[in-house]
């Protein structure tokens, strides 16, 4: 399956500023995400990326920019859209005292179409009880839950925010192995955000880095790897470590 | 609609263990007698405790169905699903209702299991559902639970937002909360009855009505959150503090702008039920009620043959039910409105001499408030006011408002009548107090207390021919223009001595309300019955001169039965009699003329004069004035049974101009703003 | 050296993921390892073992098959040609120059002479030949 091309990208944003209180999360943020890929948004982890997540999924409108979710404006199309996209947050925010199976059930009350033999599937590949509240699930097997139920409904576009933080080497590899399951499937496009950059690259076919709120670099993945004969990581430190600001953006497309 | 349900069953989920709680609590009062507690006691603490626990029920879930689950991640849960912003809102409000009514209802079963409302002493009703479930109480109960749900989430929503927004909620808290008082508060004292009893037809939906518009704005505050706030404190809180006082201010600026409309009314848009004229006939003094005003009791001063007006000044305290006519002195320069202010009595003089009249408010020093029972009269160039109580007359200087003269009233008596004889002298006829145990011992007897300027006083009491009947209090005297004789109602019309109460005539024997009047000339009209007269027998008219001799008697070309009103005097010797026949049956206005008796001219049926009503007596009118002033009814059709007078219509039979100025149909000149 | 036994991929060298694949499959059917006509792991579980992006995996097969190494058969999945693709001359030229040059570095470092690493090269021939063979059989 290879990327479709010419089509609209599933995320697209232009000039979008986000400030939370006093702080500017992203500032002037452009990019595309094109069908079909594995986008990694990357940076040092800080705050800020729940509003950007916010934004993306229409819960916080773009005061100064703009964002296109599969071609929509996701605040005023959210709830079109959502049953197109998937979403696993930082923070799992399932209801605490339900279990994995009434989420599933719960779920498939909401949405029109809804797999739940894929979910239970799904959960027990990834060795998590049914009859366990949320609540006092591990914090893998919660996020196991939130990737399970993000699945259910066959998007056409997963949102990821940093899914493996806190997770042990394990825990990480399945996640992955999931979501690539489910990528070699059916094209799903994944966004992600992330700061584990061994785990991502080999994944990722297109990357950006932000640094203090700005995009100092994206673009393709494979291309800027041959470009500088860099590994991610030092691609990574080699634009991030820098303290000026006036790393500029820099876009190669493949 | 099922995306509904299902977010409003999970919410439910979440709490569930308030339902078997509820149930189990609810057993409570019961056990309650085993401690000392009275058993009647105990229907009453269930339904106490059952309101308190929906209460409670309701401020947990609103705390934490919005702000809460909008801190912990829930909400966005809920907002990463394809839910419409509806759908969610309307799922957690319809579980916040149930579940608040569910607990309270819960809680009260074992309590209406035990107790069945049959069994209980009183008039509740037959079946505790039955009575939960009318109407009102269920409209009353919704609205409490929506204002308490929405009152925990603005509550919950401001303290975890922490936002500096909510300093301005407290603004519009302050600014609400004196608009409500400016503006909501004077509406409620005389408008809302109107709204009350008449639109909604009954008073149990008071409160209703007043918790309506904060329960709405909650409810569109509460809708603005969660579609605009939707997953961030910090916007959501701005949300519904927008959404709740956009609400509030709307329902605040319409009260507002209903009040200025009741103010702003003038006397052609109100029913007149109360008129007082000046000496002249130029002035005259309406208060009536507007259409859509309610019970506000507008008053006008209106300059007859201008027509401009002057609104009466705004009560500074609780208007009595029962409110104060306004006087008019006798050379026609000032005229004073009686009213109760700061816990005492007060005048707020007119000077009618300037082309905007100037109103001073005059405290009558050491006062009591007026009341029904009190009885005022103004000097004829305004320079004191004579005030009787039942305790006590006292004449106070104007425009300072000094007491110069008091006389004490023994106990059990009532003031009838309060006139001045002269400028520094003023007289009083009272009559023995009807209340309670006085009644019982009805006494035939009046009393006229005297009181100047310089402080003399005198006071006497004198024997009557028998108790007079406590139903014609105040129409049981009636003095001439001087004062020096009075006609009293005492089985029979009887001329005395207005000094003295000494007898010097029996003009008329029979019980009840028998009209009379003084002529200019000093003669005296009378309803004439004689005691074998038979119930077809057409009306007569007795005349009398100053002495009580008769002079005449004319039967009227009236229809009977009827009950005759005589006056007033429209010409040397000629008199208005009217005849009302009562609701069914049409009236009759004619001019006689005592001379002959013969009937002069009619008036339109309809017209009465506008005699004044208890409390003032106006300076009686002095001879020469042609202008005289009735009130008509709207004609609303005969079967209408109050027919009250709402119009009044001022006719000089001098020129025989006539022209309405005041009620319906009045022509108003220009609204005068008092200095 | 010995040839890798299973697909294997570094993401962190610079190498193209999808080019290290290719030439990972390449020298395990030229090592024998895969035999002609059998499979090779699908795209999905390629992807999901080495957590690589399935898109790379099937670029890598793509361009295997259309070099002739590998063949797709619908519904069964991709397996190794039957007949092992003759190599275009120019093609072969620059395979066997590579190998060369990597004798030719080799014999310096060690500081041989070219004649020594010649001899040596007609000595190991009918060792390679036997090897080779013996991989196709």
């Amino acid at each position: 399956m290879s990327a479709q091309t010419g089509a609209v990208p599933a995320l697209e944003m232009d000039g979008l500023t986000i400030r939370y209180g006093r702080t500017t999360v992203v500032e002037g943020l452009s990019l595309a995400v094109p069908r079909g890929s594995v986008y990694a948004l990357l940076g040092r982890n800080g705050a800020g990326k729940s509003s950007l997540l916010r934004v993306l999924l229409g819960q916080r409108p773009a005061a100064i920019g703009r964002v296109l979710l599969l071609g929509e404006d996701p605040w005023k199309r959210r709830t079109r859209l959502m049953a197109r996209v998937g979403v696993v947050p930082e923070e799992p925010d399932a209801p605490p005292e339900m279990t994995a199976a009434q989420l599933s059930a719960f779920c498939g009350r909401l949405h029109a179409r809804w797999d739940g033999g894929a979910v239970a599937e799904r959960l027990r590949r990834f060795e998590v009880p049914l009859d366990r509240p949320f609540g006092s699930l591990s914090k893998g097997q919660r996020g196991a839950v939130s990737l399970a139920l993000s699945l259910g409904h066959a998007p056409e576009l997963l949102l990821l925010d940093d899914p493996t933080l806190g997770l042990d080497v394990v825990a990480r590899d399945a996640v992955f192995q999931e979501v690539i399951g489910d990528l070699a499937d059916r094209g799903t496009t994944v966004f992600t955000t992330t700061h584990d950059l061994r785990a991502i690259e080999g994944i990722a076919d297109h990357v950006a880095i932000l640094h203090s709120g700005r995009l100092v670099l994206a673009g393709a993945l494979e291309a800027l790897k041959a470009e500088r004969g860099l590994s991610l990581e030092q691609i990574f430190a080699s634009v991030a470590g820098t303290r000026a600001s006036d790393a500029g953006i820099t876009e190669v497309r493949s | 609609m099922s995306r509904l349900l299902a977010v409003a069953a999970r919410e439910l989920r979440e709490r569930w263990l308030l339902f078997p709680g509820a149930l189990v609590a609810g057993f409570l009062p019961l056990v309650l007698p085993a401690f000392g507690v009275s058993r009647e006691l105990t229907p009453t603490v269930g339904m106490t405790g059952a309101a308190l626990l929906g209460a409670a029920a309701a401020v947990v879930v609103g705390s934490s169905m919005l702000a809460r689950d909008a801190a912990n991640g829930r909400l966005g849960f809920l907002f990463s699903r394809p839910l419409p912003w509806g759908t969610i809102w309307g799922g957690k409000w319809l579980a916040a209702i149930a579940l608040a009514a569910a607990s309270a209802f819960l809680y009260a079963i074992p309590c209406m299991a035990a107790y069945p409302l049959s069994s209980l002493g009183g008039h509740h009703g037959t079946s505790w559902l039955r009575t939960m479930l009318d109407g009102p109480g269920m409209v009353t109960g919704f609205v409490v639970i929506v204002l308490t749900v929405g009152l925990a989430n603005f509550g919950a929503t401001l303290f975890r937002s922490r936002s500096p927004w909510l300093a301005l909620d407290l603004v519009l808290l302050l600014a609400a909360t004196w608009a409500t008082w400016r503006y909501i508060a004077p509406l409620w004292r005389y408008a809302a009855p109107l709204w009350r009893h008449v639109i909604l037809g009954r008073g149990q939906w008071t409160l209703t009505l007043v918790l309506l518009p904060l329960a709405l704005g909650l409810l569109v505050g509460s809708v603005v959150q969660v579609a605009v706030g939707r997953t961030d404190l910090h916007r959501a809180h701005r949300a519904l503090s927008l959404g709740f006082w956009a609400v509030i201010g709307c329902t605040l600026a319409v009260a507002a702008s209903y009040w200025q409309w009741v103010r702003s009314t003038g006397p052609d848009a109100v029913s007149v039920h109360v008129v007082t004229r000046d000496a002249a006939g130029r002035w005259i003094y309406v208060e009536g009620t507007g259409q859509h005003s309610g019970w506000y009791p507008h008053g006008f001063l209106i300059d007859t043959t201008t027509g401009r007006y002057l609104a009466r000044p705004e009560p500074v305290e609780e208007l009595q039910r029962i409110g104060f006519r306004m006087l008019f002195s006798a050379d026609g320069r000032f005229g004073a409105l009686p009213v109760a202010a700061r816990g005492g009595a007060a005048l707020h003089l007119f000077d009618l001499r300037e082309a905007r009249p100037r109103v001073t408010e005059v405290a009558l020093e050491s006062s009591p408030p007026p009341t029904w029972k009190t009885r005022f009269a103004l000097s004829p160039k305004a320079a004191s006011v004579f005030v009787v109580h039942e305790s006590g007359a006292s004449l106070f200087a104007l425009p300072s408002g000094r007491r110069i003269a008091t006389a004490t009233i023994p106990p059990g008596w009532r003031p009838a009548v309060a006139r001045f004889l002269a400028e520094g002298a003023a007289r009083a006829w009272l009559v023995p107090s009807a209340d309670g145990a006085a009644a019982l011992r009805a006494r035939a007897e009046m009393r006229v207390v005297d009181l100047a300027a310089d402080g003399a006083s005198s006071g006497t009491t004198f024997p009557i021919a028998a108790a007079i009947d406590p139903r014609l209090g105040w129409n049981a005297v009636l003095p001439d223009a001087d004062g020096r004789r009075i006609l009293t109602l005492d089985a029979g019309l009887h001329l005395r001595d207005g000094a003295t109460g000494e007898p010097v005539a029996s003009l008329v024997e029979g019980t009840g309300a028998i009209p009379a009047l003084f002529l200019a000339d000093g003669r005296i009209v009378v309803e004439g019955r004689a005691d074998a007269q038979p119930p077809s027998a057409h009306p007569r008219l007795w005349v009398f001169d100053r002495d009580g001799t008769k002079l005449a008697d004319f039967e009227l070309p009236l229809l009977p039965p009827g009950s005759l009103g005589i006056g007033p005097e429209v010409a040397p010797g000629r008199v208005v009699v009217s005849c009302y026949r009562g609701w069914l049956l049409s009236e009759d206005a004619l001019v006689v003329d005592m001379a002959s008796g013969q009937v002069v001219d009619k008036l339109l049926p309809g017209l009465r004069p506008t005699f004044g009503f208890a409390g003032v007596s106006s300076a009686a009118l002095g001879p020469g004035s042609s202008v005289h002033f009735f009130s008509v009814d709207e004609g609303r059709g005969v079967i209408h049974p109050e027919r009250r007078p709402d119009r009044v219509v001022r006719i000089d039979f001098a020129t025989g101009e006539r022209k309405v100025v005041a009620g319906p149909g009045a022509v108003v000149g220009e609204r005068l703003s008092a200095r | 050296m010995a040839p890798p036994a299973r697909i294997r991929v570094n993401p962190a060298l610079p190498t193209p993921i999808w080019s290290q694949i290719e030439e990972s499959v390449r020298h395990l059917v030229a090592s024998g390892a895969l035999r002609p006509g059998g499979p090779l792991p699908s795209v999905r579980d390629l992807a999901r073992e080495q957590q690589i992006n399935p898109n790379t995996v099937a670029k890598a097969y793509q361009r295997l098959a259309e070099a002739g190494v590998l063949e797709a058969r619908r519904g069964e999945g991709t397996f190794v040609a039957e007949r092992p693709p003759a190599m275009p001359p120019a093609e072969r030229a620059r395979v066997l120059r590579e190998g060369a040059t990597r004798l030719a570095t080799l014999a310096v470092n060690l500081g041989a002479t070219q004649s020594e690493a010649v001899s040596a090269l007609q000595s190991a021939w009918p060792d390679g030949e036997s090897r080779a063979k013996g991989g196709r059989r």
